[in-house]
């Protein structure tokens, strides 16, 4: 277990909300321009879907009835299917998404190993890494998504038609809940393993060593930050599955609306910065700590 | 695999052989960030923004290029009270040079490479009065092939062990020290000196009497 204290996940914190606000105006660019390219590219792939399950379902009046011809697949496959069209589907929508997360990484690197940032570079990593960045981060999420869709098999095949009861069904949800945030975890620093120049697999394998030794570090600061994000969406999430209520009409979509660009715009680079940070300290043993920067001019 | 470099030994001088690492090196940044500064010393990527006069943004995506074809390693991390965290970055090796002999045996544009670079040298021999033939061209370029190859392999076996203190020489004091080490790795190899002996019969036998 690597010596990681109190001190360094405070530090770590404070830097990443001092480097957001620092440098905010860029890390604000970095994200508009990696999210403006990552709807295109979206589009583009419901486009190539919607074209492709044209030739199944027929002609499509709409590109987003390619959603509804998904439903359609899933409704009339098995449990087994379902759980592959999920994974296919889900992997191959989300593809431009986790590149976005993934070249927010690049970014963390640069700031945290320069102290400075420039928007650009985040299309420029984009741009370079996307094939590797689109496939860690699918594995990341068969990994993730895989044994809950397993979990999902399971438990179709054993109640058959029938609900399981409460107790049951709080117990599968909790481990499903679990699983997701710990396999999340200890798959937090593959990004920024890519980012370092390893592959796919090799970044992979990493980022569960590095947790596996630096546990406390890896998942103090992915705890932080899932729980934050799990307290603005979790009223959502009771009010879409429960007949908890929490805010009504107007009210409601806005709370929505404000807790995804609380969640884009200042969680998700705090965090980006405060993994990379983690990453870059726990993946050198050695690690000394220096009075002042070394710069050429002082060297 | 941790990407702080396993081994932190230096090579004296390492063969680029894979026209993949070549190619990266024609790269006018990638090509100064190496063979200006990482051979000579460690930089972070902030040291090596401000010397080129490039975003670090951009300098790190170099580096990462670099550090995949094996051209850079990391050698160590600092934590400043900035809270940056600095990675230093050094060459693999002292010097590089391309693989002459593996590049000949290629199939792309870089056998037409080698193979020009090569004549262009025996066509300067000219200036010292040498003037080898075109039906002897092959045969020359054959024995300066082997030579060059050979003087790599064993240049390239040389290790620096004592990285820290290579690093307080000068620039001057490193090229010397190396000259010096390669020349007595290269007077102890028989099979060098037996090619450097046909070689230099073979220049002499063209070399016109002033």
């Amino acid at each position: 277990m690597g010596s990681w204290k109190l001190r360094d996940y405070v530090e770590t914190i404070q830097l990443s909300v001092s480097f957001t606000r620092t440098y905010y105006l860029s890390i604000f660019l970095a994200i508009l321009g990696v999210f403006v390219i990552t709807v295109s590219l979206f589009l583009s792939i419901l486009f190539i879907g919607s074209i492709l399950l044209s030739f199944v379902y027929g002609p499509f009046d709409d590109m987003f009835d390619v959603f509804e011809s998904i439903g359609l697949a899933l409704d009339r496959a098995s449990d087994v299917e379902a759980v592959g069209i999920a994974l296919f589907a889900g992997s191959a929508l989300l593809a431009p998404f986790l590149t976005a997360l993934g070249a927010l990484f690049g970014m963390g690197q640069e700031v945290m190993e320069s102290g400075s940032i420039s928007a650009e570079e985040v299309l420029l990593w984009y741009r370079q890494k996307f094939a590797r960045l689109a496939a860690g981060g699918m594995v990341q999420f068969l990994i993730i998504v895989g044994p809950i869709g397993m979990e999902y098999i399971l438990a179709a095949w054993y109640y058959g038609d029938r609900m399981p009861d409460s107790s049951a069904f709080t117990i599968l949800v909790a481990t499903a809940v679990a699983w997701f945030l710990f396999s999340s975890g200890i798959l937090s620093l593959v990004f920024p393993s890519i980012v370092d120049g390893m592959s796919i697999s090799s970044s992979t394998k990493h980022s569960i060593q590095l947790t596996r030794h630096n546990f406390r570090a890896v998942f103090s600061i992915w705890i932080t930050f899932s729980s934050l994000g799990l307290l603005l969406l979790g009223p959502i999430i009771f009010q879409e599955f429960t007949d908890f209520i929490f805010l009504t009409g107007a009210a409601y979509d806005l709370y929505i609306v404000a807790s995804v660009l609380v969640i884009g715009l200042l969680l998700l680079p705090v965090y980006v910065l405060s993994a990379t940070r983690t990453y870059l300290i726990i993946s050198d043993p050695n690690i000394k700590e220096v009075q002042e920067s070394h710069t050429k001019e002082s060297t | 695999m941790n990407p702080v470099s396993a081994s932190r030994l230096m090579k004296d001088l390492e063969i680029i052989t894979d026209p993949n690492t070549i190619k990266v090196l024609f790269d006018k940044i990638r090509a100064l960030i190496v063979f200006k500064y990482l051979v000579n010393e460690e930089m972070t990527v902030k040291q090596l923004a401000d010397a080129i006069g490039k975003n670090p943004g951009n300098v790190l995506r170099h580096i990462e290029r670099l550090k995949s074809v094996g051209l850079v390693q990391q050698v160590r991390t600092e934590k400043t009270t900035t809270g940056i965290v600095q990675r230093y970055y050094r060459a693999t090796a002292r010097e590089y040079r391309l693989g002459i002999a593996d590049m000949m045996k290629s199939n792309d544009g870089m056998k037409a490479y080698a193979k020009d670079r090569l004549r262009n040298m025996l066509l300067g021999l000219e200036a010292y009065g040498v003037s080898i033939p075109e039906t002897r061209l092959a045969e020359a370029l054959s024995i300066l092939e082997r030579m060059f190859e050979r003087e790599n392999q064993v240049s390239s076996a040389l290790t620096i062990t004592n990285a820290e203190f290579w690093n307080s020489l000068s620039i001057h004091q490193q090229e010397d020290a190396s000259r010096l080490m390669r020349d007595v790795a290269m007077a102890r190899d028989s099979e060098y000196l037996k090619l450097k002996d046909k070689w230099c019969s073979f220049v002499m036998s063209f070399l016109k009497a002033s």
